[in-house]
């Protein structure tokens, strides 16, 4: 109030300071201040309510806003706790997951390695017991024919050597051996 | 295949009658002569096989053909034996198990001597005694020639077999050769 009356008089201010007020001017700024102030009393008292709604409606928006934000911010804060220490465990997985995974790529090749020594080895028995068969096989062969080129070339001789008196020496020895 | 039980049986019967006679051997010979000569005649035995002709005719035949043929009694019974038996079948197989026992009933042995020439008659007087010693029976020797063998000589006496030729003798030092060619 006291700032209107304040006001009433600073609108008058200068045309008194210029020492020319007219007759009626003080009634008149009067009128109209209480014009004025009816007008601006009856405004205050019909927007008031509307306005303190509106204006607490919109605090307790902005209130509940700024709520849902700082427990969202709280949310994601969590979720950020929580992302971040999976990401922690993630990457400790990871390696163990790289370990295990290096651990069983070791293990595979070596039971690669031995499988392939063992077939090796066993391929190479093989191909030598073979070889040596086949040595074996070969080695009998030869022998088998020398034996019989050595019995085929000592019947060609005594089939050429031998006289009838010889045929007859050796029925005679086998008519001894007989009586014998 | 003849059943060999009606062989022996035929041989047996025949051998059993022959065998007491002086010339057993002889009647052995002639049974195998005319067996050879019906079993070798194609149209004999056509016809005494032919089942659509009948026994009695083919005794009649039988009988006609050994008596033009002048066979001995007993050898012309035994065959008309068989053909009316209905075992004409088996004559072909008679002669050896015949000269078999005949021989074994006479105490004789049959000696098949395969030599590489020709034995001399000193040799071969010889050869009879000495396996006459062996056996303990008279021998009926029989030689054939044969140059493969080489030399020495292969006598077989019923199963059993001598072989002291040249060429087993070889065949053997081959196996022996072989066999401690291969051990060593």
């Amino acid at each position: 109030m006291k700032r209107l009356i304040v006001l009433v008089f600073l609108i008058g201010a200068p045309a008194f300071a210029a020492g020319q007020v007219p007759e009626g001017y003080w009634f008149e700024l009067m009128a109209k201040t209480i014009n004025a102030v009816v007008f601006f009393g009856f405004l205050f008292w019909l927007l008031k309510k509307p306005v303190a709604n509106a204006l607490r409606s919109q605090r307790e928006n902005l209130t509940l806003q700024l709520e849902n934000a700082e427990q969202k911010e709280k949310k994601a804060a969590e979720r950020l706790s929580q992302i971040e220490k999976r990401m922690t465990g993630l990457k400790d997985e990871v390696e163990e997951i790289l370990k295990k995974t290096d651990e069983a790529a070791n293990r595979e090749k070596q039971r690669i390695l031995e499988q392939a020594k063992l077939e090796a080895d066993k391929i190479r028995r093989i191909a030598e017991r073979d070889i040596e068969n086949r040595f074996r096989t070969a080695r009998n062969e030869l022998r088998k024919y020398m034996a019989d080129l050595a019995v085929e070339k000592a019947q060609a001789i005594l089939l050429e050597k031998m006289e009838i008196r010889d045929v007859e020496n050796t029925m005679k020895q086998y008519l001894n051996e007989l009586e014998g | 295949m003849a059943s060999q039980e009606a062989i022996n049986q035929y041989a047996r019967a025949f051998v059993s009658i022959v065998s007491k006679w002086d010339d057993a051997l002889a009647l052995c010979d002639e049974f195998h002569d005319a067996e050879r000569e019906l079993t070798e005649n194609k149209a004999a035995v056509h016809y005494f096989m032919n089942p659509s002709i009948l026994t009695r005719d083919k005794l009649k035949m039988i009988d006609k053909l050994l008596m033009d043929a002048g066979a001995h009694e007993i050898i012309r019974r035994l065959m008309v034996t068989l053909v009316k038996n209905n075992r004409f079948n088996i004559l072909k197989y008679l002669s050896e198990p015949i000269r078999r026992m005949l021989y074994e009933e006479l105490g004789m042995v049959e000696v098949k001597l395969t030599v590489p020439v020709t034995l001399s008659k000193d040799m071969e007087n010889r050869f009879q005694a000495a396996f006459e010693k062996k056996t303990g029976k008279r021998v009926i020797l029989s030689t054939e020639v044969d140059s493969d063998i080489i030399g020495g000589a292969v006598a077989r006496i019923g199963s059993l077999l001598i072989d002291g030729s040249l060429k087993t003798n070889l065949v053997k030092m081959r196996e022996k050769l072989t066999g401690e060619l291969q051990w060593h």
